[in-house]
């Protein structure tokens, strides 16, 4: 059996969105037992798939793999074509992993309309699965914008209590977000008179308007992220979402903008990131700092952990636009390794607020003397959080910290200083909830974790300490994607003058 | 010349049928006040079959006049595909609300109190007089389509009971319809003045061959603007609009798709007739003229209705912003801009139908929905209709992947030649406007309410079919634009 023949990628991208028409038409009677099992089972199926391709790709080189294509409209040359090399890949991994964990983690959480949430949550997973494998890049704006739909219908239904406000917020925010990318990709259009990816990354586009350009999209993305200071929606929408959203929806923002970012932005104006990259780094090194400090005075554990990974994220970015081979792969690893954490920290404040419906930290204080297995994990939780060495995201942070110190010693020290301050609130915060007398009622009736709760922990720890322990695999698998990423980075002489030469003739 | 009555036989036929009806009203003794309107009497129970027979008719007249085309009546009406696609358009809108669901309908009529045996007879004659507007090829017949259109409307507007507001609507819409005929009249004079014919193809010819030093020709000009200034007018755009709201509010819901859509589509399909083909001569006119209404209107509509809490005001204003869009692919520097623009009207015009459909199956207390704040909580007490109601929406509100989405996209890119001030411009308004359709999603899936609210929606209503056909519209686009590129092209 050839791999090449069947289209599994496609099929992957999809495969959630066939599990949400079998669960749509599911009888009201059975619907409880049969919707979950159906969920789970349909993402569990999809990592599979994902497996699987991780079996069939070809890491050693840059190129898309994979390949399926189909005409839309041809009234304005529209593809739909997907393809992925190994960067795309690790992200779907960890994409179909997340969404697996997090159907398990809502098993007995969503108590209304199941039905709806499972098929939301699903047709989400079809969305941003394809928004990662896309390279037609009208499509890619289809799948990234179609996105708001599920995400704005599971806040405003499951939601918690400000969440009409919080939801025309995300909404307004992902509509301007769309409303410059759509701007961004009608002028390339009509400059390049194509949307596919790799043609138009060929293309030189002249300076001028490849500034432009790149403003255009990379205000977008950076509203999609959320960059500093774009990030106001963020903090709100995940204190908003029911949980087990909140533990992808954060993580698949941040990796697409961001993935996108790597994947779309520099490859397409290398030559305006290279002039935009201090500005951008100066941003991220400002964002780094505010969001610590913004963390820091939250008394809102999931605002917390919301505003502590914004500082990650800017972290991140930081580490792209250093054009550091070491510290751009430091940043994807980063990434992936922010997803599992940002999912782990988040299920974790879910085991604590079903039982005592509270986010805020005053109310908590002591746990650890009713709850120790919890305590234990979450402690470990919080370490991967602050990058702890052992864990993932040590070893990314050290290979931005490396790549930095190349580009400009005072990135680092601030870098350094800040991730010195994730360190003193994350354990400040452990030492609020966990520690000191048990004042409240609430907290000594608490319950440790059950066999459910346990086992989503456990796996996230676990692969936590698989990339900090074992981190070669995973930087294998992105190494040659980012690598000719920066390979187009280095052309920018040769684009300027193919530019002017075809202003010349 | 010989009077080609083959081509027009589903005038004819509707004519002869609307009468019929009329007669029976008139003539049956007790109709009048009774629950019965004349259409339930004249078809056969089930009523909804009856009226999907009567469409199959009119369908097939149409295919049979797709054989016979041509000018006829002097040159004062034309058959081509131009006009058959688009009456077959009002035809399925027009008859479909009349019929595909009657009980619905009529029950929406019944609490509005509207019980005269004359509504659906008026209904009719005001489709007869849209598909002359759409075959028009005459200066007259524009005017002649118009009046037949707007008469029976006035009739129609005031017949809903209860409150001075539709008696209101009724004599503004008669007064401004009045007063817009009259801009009308005069452009026709005054170009039939100077070329001595109102027949289009005469006028064109006579254009060709025209230059600016010609005697009169800027009495000519004078005569085109006003007959365009008076089509705006009756469709209500930027800046001529306020009319429209206020007309709006005070209609029944059941009426709505006979005043917000089927005028404005025959008169869309009449500009684009008027444009493309008598007075294309005199593009340099009207593509900037256009341009800035287009503008203005987007800009107007999507702001006018991103506060209003009535549904049908909301919906006046976003046809404004809809026609809006239009108008900018009309006005844009290529001739696919034309096809764009009319398959984002027929996509919108149909989307919105369905929409006004779902709504108009809400009730509560025994009274219609009218306001967006009566259907809070929707989602947990009619969760279908919610659900289909939401999905309307996106697509309204142009988010992908539903049909609204790839329009707007095809238009967009039309236009795009037009510079970065056009499409700034019209995506921003399309942001505000789809902020506006999100904010009833909002009210209808988010928000508690604590009112009863009744749905007659049931699952064999035919308006199910709409649903799939906006999900999947994008496997079939090419298609829909290959019908319109051939009607257009035989403007």
């Amino acid at each position: 059996m050839k791999l090449e023949n069947i289209p599994i990628l496609s099929i992957l991208i999809f495969l959630p969105l066939v599990g949400a028409f079998f669960i749509s038409l599911i009888d009201r009677s059975v619907s409880i037992a049969n919707t979950r099992k159906v969920a789970l089972w349909t993402s569990v199926v999809t990592f599979g798939l994902a497996l699987i391709l991780l079996l069939g790709i070809d890491i050693h080189t840059p190129s898309y793999q994979f390949i399926n294509h189909a005409t839309i409209f041809e009234g304005i040359n529209l593809e739909y074509k997907v393809g992925i090399n190994g960067g795309s890949l690790a992200f779907i991994l960890f994409t179909t992993f997340l969404f697996s964990l997090s159907i398990w983690a809502g098993w007995d959480r969503i108590q209304t309309q199941l039905k709806l949430y499972m098929i939301l949550l699903l047709i989400f997973e079809t969305l941003v699965l394809g928004a990662f494998a896309q390279l037609n890049l009208l499509m890619f704006f289809v799948f990234f914008e179609a996105t708001v739909i599920p995400l704005y219908f599971l806040m405003g239904i499951w939601g918690g209590k400000d969440k009409a406000q919080a939801s025309l917020k995300f909404l307004g925010y992902s509509l301007i977000s769309s409303f410059c990318l759509l701007l961004v990709l009608m002028k390339i259009l009509e400059i390049t008179n194509t949307l596919d990816f790799e043609r138009v990354s060929q293309f030189p586009f002249p300076p001028s308007s490849e500034t432009w350009l790149f403003l255009g999209l990379f205000l977008s993305l950076s509203i999609k992220v959320p960059l500093i200071p774009f990030h106001v929606w963020f903090p709100q929408a995940q204190t908003q979402f029911p949980t087990p959203v909140s533990m992808i929806a954060g993580s698949a923002f941040v990796q697409l903008g961001t993935y996108s970012i790597i994947k779309i932005l520099i490859p397409l104006f290398p030559y305006a990131a290279m002039r935009m990259g201090p500005f951008i780094c100066s941003l991220g090194a400002v964002g780094i700092v505010y969001m610590a400090w913004v963390a820091f005075g939250q008394k809102n554990i999931k605002k917390l952990i919301a505003y502590a990974s914004l500082s990650q994220v800017c972290l991140v970015i930081l580490g792209i636009f250093s054009f550091h081979p070491m510290a751009l792969m430091g940043a994807v690893f980063y990434l992936l390794s922010y997803g599992v954490v940002g999912a782990a920290l988040f299920f974790s404040v879910e085991v604590l607020y079903r039982q005592m419906q509270t986010y805020s930290i005053e109310d908590y204080g002591g746990i650890s003397k009713v709850m120790p297995d919890f305590s234990l994990i979450f402690f470990l939780v919080l370490l991967a959080n602050m990058g702890f060495p052992g864990t993932g995201g040590f070893i990314g942070q050290i290979f931005i910290l490396i790549g930095l110190h190349q580009i400009h010693p005072l990135l680092l020290i601030l870098t350094g200083v800040s991730i010195f301050f994730s360190g003193i609130y994350t354990l400040w915060l452990y030492q609020r909830v966990a520690f000191g007398v048990i004042t409240s009622t609430l907290v000594r009736g608490l319950v440790d974790l059950n066999l459910r709760e346990k086992s989503i922990l456990v796996t996230c720890l676990g692969l936590i300490f698989l990339m900090g322990f074992f981190p070669d695999p995973f930087l294998r698998l992105t190494e040659k994607s980012l690598i000719s990423v920066l390979n187009s980075q280095k052309q920018p002489s040769e684009t300027l003058e193919l530019a002017e030469d075809s202003h010349a003739y | 010349m010989l009077i080609n009555t083959a081509m027009f036989l589903p005038e004819l036929f509707l004519g002869v049928f609307s009468l019929g009806l009329l007669f029976l009203g008139l003539y049956r003794p007790g109709i009048r006040g009774k629950e019965e309107t004349s259409l339930q009497l004249a078809l056969p129970k089930g009523a909804s079959y009856g009226v999907l027979i009567l469409l199959l008719v009119l369908l097939g007249f149409l295919w049979f006049a797709h054989i016979f085309q041509g000018i006829s009546f002097s040159g004062f009406l034309i058959s081509d595909k131009m006009s058959i696609l688009s009456k077959a358009f009002i035809c399925l809108i027009g008859l479909s609300w009349i019929g595909f669901d009657n009980r619905i309908i009529e029950s929406t009529l019944e609490r509005d109190g509207i019980k005269q045996f004359e509504y659906p007879v008026l209904c009719l004659v005001s489709i007869i007089g849209s598909f002359l507007m759409v075959s028009a090829h005459h200066l007259l017949a524009i005017y002649f389509g118009i009046a037949l259109q707007t008469i029976p409307l006035y009739v129609l507007i005031s017949l809903k009971k209860g409150g001075g507001l539709s008696k209101e609507s009724a004599l503004k819409y008669f007064l401004l319809g009045s007063l817009s005929s009259l801009f009308l009249l005069y452009g026709i004079a005054l170009v039939y003045g100077f070329v001595g014919s109102g027949d289009f193809r005469e006028i064109s010819t006579s254009l060709e061959w025209l230059t600016e030093n010609s005697l009169g020709y800027s009495w000519l000009q004078a005569g085109f603007l006003f007959i365009v200034i008076g089509l705006l007018f009756k469709l209500g755009l930027a800046s001529l609009n306020p009319w429209g709201p206020d007309i709006s509010q005070g209609v029944s819901n059941a009426q709505m798709p006979f005043l917000l859509l089927i005028p404005k589509i025959s008169g869309a399909i009449l500009l684009v007739r008027l444009l493309f083909g008598a007075f294309h001569g005199l593009h340099f006119l009207w593509k900037p003229l256009l341009l800035s209404v287009a503008l203005i209107s987007l800009v107007m509509g999507s702001v006018g209705a991103f506060s209003q809490t009535n549904i049908r005001r909301f919906f006046s204003y976003m046809g404004l912003f809809h026609m809006g869009f239009f108008l900018l692919g009309l006005s844009s520097k290529e001739f696919n801009g034309a096809y764009a623009g009319l398959l984002y009207l027929f996509i919108f015009s149909g989307t919105t139908l369905g929409f006004l459909f779902f709504w108009t199956t809400l009730s509560t207390n025994d009274r219609n929905l009218d306001k967006i704040p009566q259907v809070k909580g929707l989602l947990k007490k009619q969760p279908v209709v919610a659900g289909i109601l939401c999905l309307l929406l996106l697509s309204l509100a142009g988010l992908p992947p539903f049909a609204g989405f790839w329009t707007t996209l095809y238009l967009m890119s039309t236009v795009i030649s037009g510079g970065s001030f056009i499409i700034g411009i019209s995506l921003a308004s399309a942001l505000i406007s789809a902020i506006g359709y999100l904010k009833i999603i909002k009210v209808i899936c988010f928000e508690e309410g604590h009112e009863e609210i009744h749905s007659t929606f049931s699952w064999t209503s035919g308006w199910i079919l709409l649903i799939p056909f906006v999900i999947l519209f994008f496997t079939a686009q090419d298609f829909f634009l290959e019908i319109i590129r051939e009607a257009l092209s035989s403007l």
